[in-house]
């Protein structure tokens, strides 16, 4: 186990502590992680920064996955490219924000940006529309979708201009005592 | 189909009465029960064979045969040791039918009577009829013969005193009706109160207690009634000079605990309950270990070292005391924490503990009363593992003993779907089975009742009946709010009672001062051990006011009464500390509880509900997490959860719902569901405005009048047309699902949130004419579906529209501003020529003349509530409520309908604003105050002939100009706004 060391060199490690909420440990125990997605792919050297992704098409084909409506929305959030091809740098990021450390405001731009599937900074009904098709599978009618989501504008905008921005989001995010319990993940 | 039909019930019968017969047997006689057992309680078998006491179980039993239930044998909880009492040997799980035997056998009569019924498919029923016909076809005749038999004996005492007769029940029913009286006391009883007074009758002293509203801010109502139950006690004592009643296991344990139990399990929080099930199962179990052993040796060391004086008690016996001492109580907690609103994790962490300590109590009761019979030599390592193991036969035997159960209730009530009206009832009784099989297995029953609440309630939620659902919550509440009444009341009666008094001032100190420390102990550790895995850690302040909220109640006492006087001579001071420390604990810590969660500034229960982004956000969030989870390669507790839903969604819910009904547990669905009934409330206020209330609540209607146009009129009034499918076209996508939209029975649900809305759907909606037709049935409660009224009101409609169009065509503009108002457009220009079309129209009438009024009420009656809307909850006529205010403008009237206000000001645009009906109803109110005696429905005989006779020729044509006295208010003003 002492070639773990290896994997990164010093300054590698410190650079990731210093962008993460993660202690050392938690950086390779991750590392590790992210090299069983794709062993064939992901070099046990990492001190030459390898290019190395791992393609959308590697992640979403995961069996458990294939049910999980929010998958590739996800990965494009926390890719670089938007295209959901992860490097280790936005596995760690994704992680990072899910960690317990990730301030509460962190957490909610993350699940703005999730939320935003046309990337124009707000949450338009176009994207509600989108999240309730998705959550429900389609069984909604359009009628009903388009209720829902009215009343979901009516609830949460408070400048009243029809689409919810970053601060009436947090808003909403903050009133919602369980969001920092939900909103994570433990390594 | 029918023969098998027939042959079910009888197969079901032949099965059931084995099961009776052979139940029995094993106890009849000692003998045979080595014979009859099965394997897992052959454990007791050599036991009772070497026995040499075993005549003293036999006795055992025939006192409990007797119904007396003598305390030393009670047939209560953990009874087991009834049984236990003549053994060398520790029994894991034993038979005990005898304990069971009276309520096991009634319930499962009534579940097998129902079962039979639900299977009634036409063949059976006919055949039982005819067979019930041969003794009661000729029922009038011999009846009266009968009754004049009986006269022929000549004397008839006019009054007979029997109080023997009826003593049992006369008694019980005095009780609960006491109880229940004592419950207005408190503002929680409020729900409970009308179906209590009407039970009690005891209106002047409700009403003197109920003065007492503000003290129960103070004081939670456990206490309170605890207190009540020292009066009563007290002034039955006076009055005897004997204790009467008190509470005995056998009652308690076998009637009044399993409701609130079944009541907690029902309507437990799913997601909230499994998500922080590690930490309660580590509470519920080594809490209440620790508890019970920490007491337990702390007494005993006390003992050693000579504080308590000079008693007669063991080690074991002391362990035996801490067993039953330690855990903390449902019923206790459930009621004072239901007052104080602490926050769900906390609430969710003592309840569930209260909750799930039973398997362990009822082991370690078991254990040690076994122990305590044994005596000291006798216990080796094998006892001591084999009751280690009977810890898990318990525990998870009890649980998934509930589950089958849960599992058979959600079955049932898949397929009674023709017997709606007992279909609430099988719920009880199946829960209540559970219950009782798992006394009789000596399983946890607590445990078995609580998870078959569990397993059942998404389900049966979904498969029955909305009423039937509304029904099973409320006869739930019912039932448990008066058992843990009558609990908290006996447990006060029971103190006043000299022969259990025992004082020994250093073992009740000391027991109260150990269950305190002890507690604090406990928590903190467990919670410092916990909060290392824990997301959110639980904070110092909740971990107080758990240990402070761990409050005893009657299963202690139930336990204590039931220890055997034989085995522990102290069983006096045991259950009068027992009863101290309850009274302590429920009175004393029950209402410092309130003041130190305020001091502390314990978060509490969020008040509103969650807005429906919040709920959004909940559910992609979980779905965001299980895809990181996914996208990470990791089994996290999100994972599982998801799995569990998938699995659940494909097989669980296929096998236990009704096909129908697994669409509408879509998540968001149900959320749609309650923005369906805000909606409908605009809907209908909508309609009302049109005037054709029936375009919403009755789909027929809507498609009947459509093709009625296109058949007959479409040449004639294609501007009508327009307007009417345009309208009808949304109406349709609303109601594409079968979810009533005007359900009042949803709007319970809502009505701390949505109180406007509420009241507007309440002053919209009104109990159509002749709604419930009585039909003396006790299986059918029906909502009159008369097609007849359906064309009638079709008719009725057609007719006014009629009306309005011919008017129309002399003044087309009336349309058009008709129109301009359904789209909400108010243009103040078209207000005032709106207006004074309006006043016009109006001015050609008479107003107070009372037969053309009489048809304003009937059109306004006539609308049929078909929908959903259900058992009796009519509003009625509360449409008219706006009416009534209208009044003052109505004596006015004159005046006001010939100063039509020539520009539309804001109070111009907010009569426009309210539904059309209303005003149109205007008419009737000189009506109502000038001949109150006139019936509505009089009048809608009235005009039904009117119409009818009207009617009969085509629609086509214009109705005949009706005599002056009945010609129907229909200014075109109106009636265009009816479209």
């Amino acid at each position: 186990m002492g070639n773990k060391q290896t994997i990164f060199s010093a300054q590698q490690l410190d650079a990731y502590q210093d962008c993460t909420y993660f202690t050392r440990k938690e950086i390779l125990r991750l590392f590790s992680r992210y090299r069983d997605l794709a062993p064939q792919l992901v070099p046990l050297d990492y001190t030459h920064q390898p290019d190395v992704k791992l393609p959308y098409e590697l992640i979403g084909s995961m069996p458990e996955l294939k049910d999980n409506p929010f998958r590739q929305r996800i990965a494009e959030v926390f890719s670089e490219d938007g295209e959901g091809n992860m490097t280790l740098e936005d596995f760690l990021d994704m992680f990072s924000v899910l960690s317990e450390m990730a301030p509460r405001d962190l957490k909610a731009y993350y699940a703005f940006k999730i939320y935003d599937f046309n990337n124009d900074d707000f949450i338009c009904k176009l994207d509600l529309v989108k999240t309730l098709n998705k959550l429900t599978r389609n069984e909604l009618t359009e009628d009903e979708v388009r209720m829902v989501c009215e009343k979901v504008m009516d609830e949460a905008d408070m400048d009243n201009d029809g689409r919810l921005s970053l601060e009436d989001f947090q808003h909403v995010i903050v009133r919602a005592p369980e969001f920092l319990s939900t909103f994570h993940i433990r390594i | 189909m029918a023969s098998a039909a027939r042959r079910t019930p009888l197969l079901l019968l032949l099965l059931v009465s084995l099961l009776l017969l052979g139940a029995p047997r094993p106890t009849r006689s000692q003998d045979l029960r080595a014979g009859a057992e099965p394997v897992p309680r052959n454990e007791v078998t050599p036991a009772t064979g070497h026995a040499p006491s075993a005549g003293g179980a036999e006795a055992g039993h025939g006192g409990e045969a007797n119904g007396t239930a003598a305390p030393a044998h009670g047939c209560g909880e953990s009874s087991e040791h009834g049984h236990a009492a003549p053994i060398t040997t520790l029994p894991i799980v034993s038979w005990r039918w005898e304990h069971v035997r009276a309520p096991y056998l009634v319930t499962l009569w009534i579940l097998v009577s129902w079962i039979c019924k639900l299977s009634h498919l036409e063949g059976v029923y006919k055949v039982t009829a005819r067979a019930g016909a041969g003794h009661w076809s000729p029922e009038p005749g011999p009846n009266v013969s009968g009754y004049g038999g009986s006269d022929l004996e000549g004397i008839i005492p006019l009054v007979e005193l029997n109080p023997h007769a009826v003593k049992t029940p006369f008694l019980v029913v005095m009780w609960i009706s006491v109880a229940g009286g004592l419950k207005l006391v408190s503002p929680i009883g409020e729900r409970l109160e009308k179906g209590w007074s009407r039970l009690s009758s005891l209106g002047p002293f409700c009403t003197v207690i109920e003065a007492n509203h503000s003290v129960t801010n103070y004081i939670p109502e456990s206490a309170l009634l605890i207190c009540f139950g020292f009066l009563i006690g007290g002034v039955i004592w006076a009055a005897d000079k004997v204790q009467t009643f008190t509470l005995t296991p056998t009652v308690f344990f076998f009637y009044l605990l399993p409701q609130v139990i079944l009541d907690a399990g029902y309507t437990m929080p799913n997601k909230l309950f499994f998500s922080n099930l590690g930490a309660i199962l580590v509470y519920a179990i080594i809490g209440t270990c620790w508890n019970a052993a920490s007491v337990g040796l702390s007494l005993w060391g006390c003992h050693m070292g000579g504080a308590m004086g000079d008693i007669e008690i063991g080690l074991l016996q002391y362990l035996l005391f801490g067993s039953l001492i330690a855990a903390v109580d449902p019923v206790a907690v459930l009621a004072v924490f239901e007052q104080v609103h602490v926050n769900e994790v906390l609430f969710i962490m003592v309840f569930g503990e209260s909750l799930l300590n039973d398997g362990v109590t009822v082991v370690l009761f078991n254990v040690f009363d076994g122990f305590v019979s044994l005596g000291g030599p006798a216990i080796d390592a094998a006892e001591i593992v084999k009751g280690i193991v009977s810890f898990f036969v318990v525990a998870f035997g009890g649980s998934l003993l509930g589950l089958v159960f849960g599992v058979l209730i959600c079955l049932v009530t898949r397929v009674t779907k023709n017997i709606q009206i007992i279909e609430p009832g099988f719920i009880f009784i199946l829960g209540y089975l559970s219950y009782l099989t798992a006394e009789m297995l000596s399983l946890s029953a607590i445990l078995a009742i609580v998870f078959t609440g569990i397993a059942c309630q998404r389900y049966i939620k979904a498969n029955m009946d909305e009423a039937s659902v509304a029904t099973v919550q409320h006869a739930m509440k019912v039932l448990a709010n008066g058992s843990e009444t009558i609990i908290f009341l006996f447990l006060g009666i029971s103190a006043i009672d000299r022969g259990i008094w025992v004082w020994n001032t250093g073992f009740i100190l000391l027991t109260l001062l150990f269950i305190f420390i002890y507690r604090f102990i406990g928590v903190f550790f467990l919670t410092w051990i916990l909060n290392k895995f824990r997301l959110v850690p639980v904070e110092y302040i909740d971990q107080v006011i758990m240990s402070y909220g761990g409050l005893r109640g009657a299963v202690a006492y139930g336990l204590a009464v039931m220890l055997e006087k034989s085995k522990i001579k102290e069983r006096n001071l045991m259950i009068s500390t027992t009863l101290i420390v309850v009274y302590f604990t429920v009175i004393l810590q029950g209402i410092t509880l309130k003041p130190l969660v305020n001091w502390l500034k314990v978060k509490k229960a969020a008040d509103s509900d969650l807005s429906l982004i919040e709920k959004v956000q909940n559910k992609v969030f979980d779905h965001m997490l299980v895809a990181i989870e996914d996208i990470s390669g990791q089994i996290g507790h999100n994972n599982m959860r998801d799995k569990w839903n998938t699995f659940e969604g494909k097989y669980l819910s296929w096998l236990l719902m009704k096909p129908s009904a697994r669409k509408d547990r879509d998540h968001l669905f149900n959320i749609f569901h309650q923005l369906n009934l805000k909606d409908a409330v605009s809907y209908v206020q909508e309609g009302e405005r049109r005037g054709s209330l029936e375009f919403i609540r009755n789909k027929t209607a809507v498609i009947d009048f459509k093709k009625k146009f296109d058949d007959d009129m479409s040449d004639m009034v294609p501007d009508i047309m327009a307007d009417a499918t345009s309208d009808a076209v949304p109406y349709a996508t609303y109601q594409r699902h079968d979810i009533p939209s005007v359900s009042l029975e949803m709007d319970q649900d809502m009505k701390g949130t949505n109180v406007n809305s509420h009241e507007l759907l309440q002053q919209n909606l009104y109990k159509g004419r002749k709604q419930h037709r009585h039909r003396y049935s006790r299986t059918h409660f029906e909502i009159n579906k008369d097609q007849g009224e359906v064309q009638e009101i079709l008719q009725r409609t057609m007719q006014t529209r009629l009306e309005s169009f011919k008017k129309a065509k002399t003044g087309n503009k009336i349309i058009r501003d008709s129109k301009k108002d359904n789209m909400q457009k108010m243009a103040n220009g078209k207000n005032t020529d709106w207006d004074r079309s309006r006043a016009y129209s109006d001015s050609d009438f008479d107003i107070p003349e009372p037969s053309g009024a009489s048809a304003g009420p009937m059109y306004g009656n006539s609308f049929p509530m078909r929908v959903s809307y259900r058992v009796g909850v009519g509003v009625e006529n509360l449409a008219f409520m706006p009416d009534v205010e209208n009044l003052g403008a109505l004596h006015r009237a004159p005046a006001w309908l010939t100063q039509a206000p020539p520009d539309g000001g804001a109070g111009v645009g907010a009569e426009l604003n309210q539904p059309v009906t209303p005003r149109n109803l205007r008419r009737l109110a000189p009506l109502r105050i000038s001949a109150q005696s006139l019936d509505p429905f009089q009048l809608d005989e009235i005009d039904l002939q009117r119409i009818q006779s009207s009617q009969s020729p085509p629609l086509l044509l214009p109705p005949p100009p009706p005599p002056s006295s009945l010609r129907p208010p229909s200014p075109p003003s109106y009636e265009g706004s009816h479209l």
